[in-house]
């Protein structure tokens, strides 16, 4: 059996391609040419089910020959000489012939320049817009990015990593590639495998089904395009206009270099105008100005878009011309909060209501932690204040109506963070990649609780770098014009259910550190609860010092204990005697300030075990008694 | 209050600001803001010409080239003045030293790191309409100063000269700010208190932010710096004194002196040399009529900070 010849099966590519072709109702008569043919699985099935005439071209002879002994026209064909290629399609199709459909199956992936290829295709379909029907296989399924994290590529005879394979194919890459070979995507029925044919060593804990690094691995790849599982992109196109393009698809530029820092999405329904006035103007007055701002207006009607429009008209040119308005209509509270931060184009991007107060150093503070945590969530302290609303003879306008009251930690804690929210939206900053490349979103199945949501969830990612700088004003009204008042208890418990059931469905990934706060945690309530007690001699560690100094210095602590303890002076003698009997010089205690960790563990344990300790134990049962 | 789409027409103005070894990118913003809030008030017609006047107390004239700059042809203000003192005169005495170089119709007194809302000058100026208001207060952010005001009407026991417009007639009436008594705080809490005293409604415009560069320390507390410390402990005693509430005066006196606190006890013995010198003011108010002190502070409030 030939390593390329793959039955048909309504559920495998060439079904796929099948399903595609029917929805462009093929002509019966007219021609159906297959490049890169191989076997020409489908030349039975496109001939049986839509009367068309199947042409196969490849410059696999084996292939050509099983087709031709079964009845079909099949041609050599080198697809890296367009010319020639395509005066043979002239010549073997006759005059007058219609063409069905042009088909390229796993063959552009062997290609050194898929984007010839591409343009000679666009030269056969271009003036009778045939559709160009394509597979090529998923380089990034989920099982070859899982094994990549343990450092494997395994090349195979055929398959996702054919050993002959020139070209590797992500869906962007793909959809790149056509566009710039002159072809317009119509159709897409792509083939997905839950597991690919580089599921292998399934034992390999990336891959275990049921092993929750995999599942982490694949939750993660899952969220990032919705292409975790397909095995091969089928995809129908009609010719574009063709593009000047001179290579295949790569990264040309890294990074954007110019950038800003910092997204600011506003959300806003266009009531609170006066409240927005004074966001904008926290923002136009901050210290650092590495920000763009993206209005989101949520269900405007025209009169609130044209107060908004006329909010950022009153901008400083400077200001103005990095803030922009976007629309959003239909959807909850997080439809004009995932428009703004898909549209966002800084390295962060953070949201603010319509009403949020900041310091003049809000950017400036984030921009710090980023200087030192690239690529974590960027987190500065908020404050918060009664606020109330006043209407004076002709206007409505704000005030407040308490101190500032610091109800939110100054550093984040994830574990706390698991309970309930305790980061106000604007003082937490997020890397735009978690929205643009991982497809995060804000939950627009929740009415409220969106931000707790995705903060729970993308945190664990990234990690969180905190600041105890208060940069941030959260205005709690009094005045009844709030998410808490404008949503009953039960929707809000609702929402939390439903954020729980999430993050509890998939592995969490906990921060360096987590040990020992859980460890503390655990004990604590198992003492609370009268479970157990723990005294100083029992093998669980209540307290345990981890980090170098402090457990140099409990280990420092110990052996001083030790050595000053009733046990070993009292047998000092009984050492000193067997010194002498043996021999042996006079030693010395170490001097207990030079020792590092092993010195004093070395040290530590010759006394613990040494004949002086094993003799005073029933002196020091009894006084414990 | 005026109805909403009535607006006065007020004249000429002059922007007042005192600087003290400011940061040059804070000053540009605060222009920039300005420059804004100018424009929108001359395209509403709440005034016809706008001018900005610095007055630098600083060391040196190095901000000289950065105030200069603000000067565009394209501006809305029509001027952009720098006068360098050569000394560092307070806040008051600065303010009136501007106050004898220019003739406009209104003024206004401003911290140099205040940066206006767009709609801010004409927020304050439509409250001009009543000829009674002698001088409107822009309402600070993010920090909003807890001071009570009539919600209704925006009567208010003093006026912050971090960001105030005033008629320059009323200004020309009282003869500016005390600076005899008052260095840098206090001074317009004294001056509102005058305007008062001559008939005039002190109002603050809650429609009228104005943005100022206060931040909390970590932990949130509220940080005070050693010149606001000793100015306003100095300019409490004297201002209860100048309000006819020496016993008051005596009492805080009293109380700084018995503090312990370095900066307290400086202000304590400021306070006894002007007392044993006859430096201390001329008493008004002897009625009570206008004067407000409770709690340390010199209205009525609506929370504690």
């Amino acid at each position: 059996m030939e390593i390329y010849d793959n039955s048909f099966s309504d559920q495998n590519v060439y079904g796929h391609i099948a399903n595609l072709f029917a929805r462009f109702e093929p002509t019966a008569g007219s021609y159906f040419l297959d490049f890169g043919c191989g076997f020409g699985r489908l030349a039975e099935v496109v001939e049986g089910r839509y009367g068309v005439k199947y042409v196969g071209f490849d410059i696999n002879e084996p292939g050509l020959e099983s087709l031709r002994a079964r009845g079909f026209a099949a041609h050599y064909a080198d697809l890296g000489e367009s010319d020639a290629a395509l005066e043979l399609v002239r010549r073997v199709l006759p005059e007058g012939a219609v063409i069905a459909a042009l088909c390229t199956i796993d063959t552009l992936e062997h290609l050194p320049d898929p984007l010839a290829a591409l343009r000679l295709y666009a030269r056969i379909g271009r003036g009778h817009s045939v559709p160009l029907l394509v597979s090529v296989p998923n380089v990034a399924h989920t099982d070859i990015g899982a094994k990549l994290t343990v450092g494997r590529f395994d090349y195979t005879e055929a398959g996702l990593l054919d050993h002959t394979h020139m070209q590797y194919f992500t869906s962007d890459r793909f959809t790149s590639l056509m566009k710039d070979g002159g072809w317009h995507e119509v159709h897409r029925h792509d083939v997905s495998l839950l597991r690919s044919d580089q599921h292998f060593p399934a034992q390999l804990p990336v891959l275990a089904p049921k092993a929750p690094l995999a599942e982490l691995l694949a939750g993660i790849r899952e969220q990032a395009d919705g292409y975790g599982y397909v095995n091969q992109f089928v995809r129908a196109y009609l010719p574009g206009p063709e593009t000047a393009k001179a290579h295949v698809p790569y990264v040309a530029a890294r990074e954007r270099e110019d950038a800003p820092f910092l997204s600011v999405v506003i959300r806003t329904v266009g009531r609170r105008i006066e409240t927005l006035r004074e966001s904008l103007l926290c923002l136009t007055a901050q210290t650092c100005q590495d920000f763009e701002i993206v209005v989101a207006g949520h269900n405007l009607d025209v009169q609130r878009q044209i107060a908004v429009e006329q909010l950022i008209a009153e901008l400083q040119e400077g200001v103005r011309v990095r803030t922009r308005l976007i629309t959003v209509d239909g959807g909850g509270r997080s439809a004009p909060l995932n428009a703004g931060f898909l549209s966002a184009e800084g390295r962060y991007v953070v949201a603010f209501d319509d009403d949020d107060l900041v310091f003049g150093n809000w950017v400036e503070t984030f921009k710090s932690l980023e200087e030192v945590n690239p690529g974590q969530l960027l987190r500065a302290t908020a404050a918060a204040q009664d606020w109330d609303r006043i209407r004076g003879s002709d206007a409505v306008a704000s005030r407040a109506i308490s101190g500032m009251r610091m109800l939110y930690p100054d550093k984040f804690e994830l574990i706390a963070h698991l309970v309930e929210n305790r980061t106000p939206l604007h003082s937490i900053a997020f890397p735009r990649v978690l929205f643009s490349n991982l497809g995060y979103r804000f939950d627009p199945e929740l009415s409220t609780a969106e931000d707790w949501d995705l903060i729970i969830r993308v945190a664990p990612l990234s990690g969180v770098a905190s600041s105890k700088v208060v940069t941030a004003l959260y205005r709690l009204w009094k005045c009844g014009d709030n998410s808490a008042s404008a949503h009953d208890q039960f929707e809000w418990q609702s929402n939390y259910f439903k954020t729980l059931k999430k993050i509890n469905a998939a592995p969490l990934l906990l921060p360096a550190g987590a040990v020992v706060k859980l460890r503390k945690m655990y004990l604590a309530l198992e003492r609370l609860q009268g479970h157990v007690e723990i005294d100083g001699d029992s093998a669980v560690l209540v307290d345990p010092q981890i980090e170098d100094d402090a457990r140099i210095e409990q280990l420092r602590l110990r052996y001083h204990e030790l050595i000053n303890s009733l046990s070993w002076q009292m047998t000092g003698p009984l050492r000193q005697i067997r010194r002498i009997l043996r021999r042996q010089p006079r030693s010395r205690n170490p001097r207990i300030w030079t020792m590092n960790e092993q010195d004093l563990e070395f040290h530590i344990r010759q006394i613990l075990n040494s004949s002086s300790w094993r003799l005073t134990r029933v002196l020091r049962s009894l006084r414990r008694k | 209050m005026m109805a909403k789409d009535v607006l006065p027409h007020l004249g000429r103005l002059r922007v007042h600001s005192i600087l003290y070894g400011n940061e040059p990118h804070r000053i540009s913003q605060a222009v920039a803001h300005l420059e804004r809030a100018a424009h929108v008030a001359l395209e509403q017609g709440v005034f016809d010409r706008i001018e900005l006047a610095y007055g630098d107390c600083s060391p040196s004239d190095e901000l000289r080239a950065t105030v200069l700059a603000q000067a565009r042809e394209d501006s809305a203000l029509a001027a952009v003045e720098y006068h360098f003192f050569d000394a560092n005169l307070g806040s008051a005495q600065g303010h009136n030293r501007l106050l004898s170089i220019g003739n406009s119709e209104f003024v206004i007194i401003m911290n140099p790191d205040i940066m206006m809302a767009p709609n801010a000058i004409v927020e304050l100026a439509r409250v001009f309409s009543d000829q009674r208001v002698g001088m409107a207060e822009a309402k600070q952010l993010p920090i909003e100063h807890p001071k009570q005001y009539d919600p209704a009407t925006g009567d208010t026991s003093w006026a912050a000269t971090a960001c105030t417009l005033i008629s320059r007639e009323v200004l020309k009436a009282l003869e500016g700010f005390d600076h005899q008594t008052f260095f840098l705080y206090c001074d317009d809490v004294d001056f509102s208190w005058r305007v008062k005293l001559a008939g005039y409604r002190v109002l603050y415009c809650p429609a009228a932010a104005a943005f100022h560069d206060k931040r909390l320390g970590d932990g949130g507390e509220w940080s005070v710096g050693w010149a606001e410390k000793y100015y306003s402990a100095e300019a409490a005693m004297l201002l209860a004194y100048k309000y006819s509430r020496q016993d008051l005066a005596e009492s805080i006196y009293a109380y700084f002196k018995n503090s312990g606190d370095a900066v307290w006890l400086k202000a304590a013995d400021e306070y006894a040399r002007r007392k044993s010198v006859g430096e201390l003011p001329v008493q008004l108010d002897s009625a009570h009529k206008v004067a407000v002190f409770t709690n340390g502070a010199y209205a009525n409030h609506r929370f504690a900070m």
